[in-house]
């Protein structure tokens, strides 16, 4: 590594240790240096800025491919003229959905299978919430929950129509559900990820975080709230 | 994720219809390739690979059509703007005017560090590049980049 290799290494936060301590001292030893670092942390600075427009904006919808039910895929062209008739204007809702239909499009293999018992279940072409993972949707507070629970509530908040969803966590995989008429809707799941990515410098992003993100409006409801709306069966 | 794969094809594209243009692609070819993905890996850094192949893709194809044409004056927008308004929507066009400029192999490490966020082992292993040659093109990139958003 050379110098200057050190120097935006540890501008990109990679150094730990004495490494890190020893190229700190230099920059804090040359004005230069400082300024150097100073302007690059700014470009840094600016390009998260500027590109978090995109990030942060929706997603238009040339993006879109339509999953079927059995996993059949209609590609944009086949899909367009349907949509243009059917969805003049699309939610942010519609986008978190779709985003979650395509992640649990590419993983639904692996976590669902064929097995009709588990704790996710096709009804009416819909993955709904089933087993334990209704059970627990159903009866467990965030607030009040075993810690040691093989299920885990995370979050209660209102979608954009005004449902309620719950993101939940299990031994596989986390997810996020929304209650419709009497089914927990599955709007995402995701498999959990391997431990062995530890070596990671920044944690990956939880999937079901990046989901509630989409799906949430206001704040996630507090434990009065959140008994209050078992209370009332989990209907709006 | 959509909205950070859209990011990426931001960093990468041209302009902002070909980032699009290349978001949408990504998402037919990983829909079409998904039975490839294996459970328990990245699938963000998945789709993030699969988006720089059909970049790449795009680039060979431009650059066979670019032999025949007359190219760009190089460098000629980057950073021109008289009311210095600092609007993050109008700067991403002047950075993205300026990553253009950038080989592609420094831009997607740019893209990837200095935008996405990844460490330079995650990109290491998503370009499939030995870790010394993401820290070398990282200096090139961000040196080459800074001179060019100065140059204004």
């Amino acid at each position: 590594m050379t110098d200057e290799e050190a120097i935006f290494a540890y501008i990109d936060g990679e150094l730990e240790g004495a490494r890190r301590a020893k190229i700190e001292a230099a920059i804090n030893a040359d004005p230069a240096l400082q300024a150097f670092v100073a302007e690059h942390q700014a470009l840094g600075d600016r390009l998260r800025g500027a590109f978090s427009t995109i990030s942060d904006a929706p997603v238009p919808i040339v993006h879109s491919a339509v999953i079927m039910p059995e996993a059949e895929i209609v590609l944009l062209a086949q899909a367009r003229s349907h949509r243009e008739q059917r969805c003049p204007s699309w939610t942010m809702a519609h986008w978190g959905a779709l985003a979650a239909t395509l992640v649990a499009g590419v993983i639904g293999g692996a976590m669902f299978g064929d097995d009709r018992a588990g704790p996710i279940v096709e009804q009416g072409g819909q993955l709904v919430a089933a087993g334990g993972v209704e059970r627990a949707l159903n009866t467990q507070l965030a607030s009040a929950q075993d810690g040691k629970a093989p299920i885990q509530i995370g979050l209660t908040f209102r979608n954009y129509d005004g449902a309620i969803c719950r993101s939940f966590a299990t031994q596989a995989g986390e997810g996020v559900a929304c209650r419709e008429r009497e089914h927990w809707r599955l709007q995402g799941v995701l498999a959990r990820k391997r431990a062995a990515t530890g070596d990671y410098r920044m944690a990956a992003s939880s999937g079901a975080v990046e989901l509630v993100d989409e799906l949430i409006v206001g704040e996630a409801m507090g434990p009065v709230e959140e008994r209050a709306a078992r209370a009332r069966g989990w209907n709006p | 994720m959509l909205p950070r794969l859209r990011r990426f094809a931001h960093g990468l594209a041209a302009d902002r219809a070909d980032a699009d243009d290349l978001t949408q692609i990504t998402i037919e070819r990983a829909l079409r390739a998904r039975a490839q993905w294996q459970d328990g890996t990245r699938l963000d850094a998945w789709l993030y690979r699969i988006m720089r192949n059909c970049w790449i893709d795009t680039i060979r194809s431009r650059a066979r059509i670019s032999r025949i044409m007359a190219p760009e004056e190089a460098g000629e927008h980057v950073g021109h703007d008289p009311t210095a308004q600092m609007d993050a929507s109008v700067d991403l066009e002047r950075l993205m005017r300026a990553m253009e400029q950038l080989p592609p192999e420094q831009r997607e490490v740019v893209a990837l560090v200095l935008v996405e966020g990844f460490g330079y082992r995650e990109t290491a292993e998503l370009l499939d590049l030995p870790i010394g040659t993401v820290s070398s093109r990282l200096v090139r990139g961000r040196t080459a980049l800074l001179a060019l958003v100065k140059e204004a």
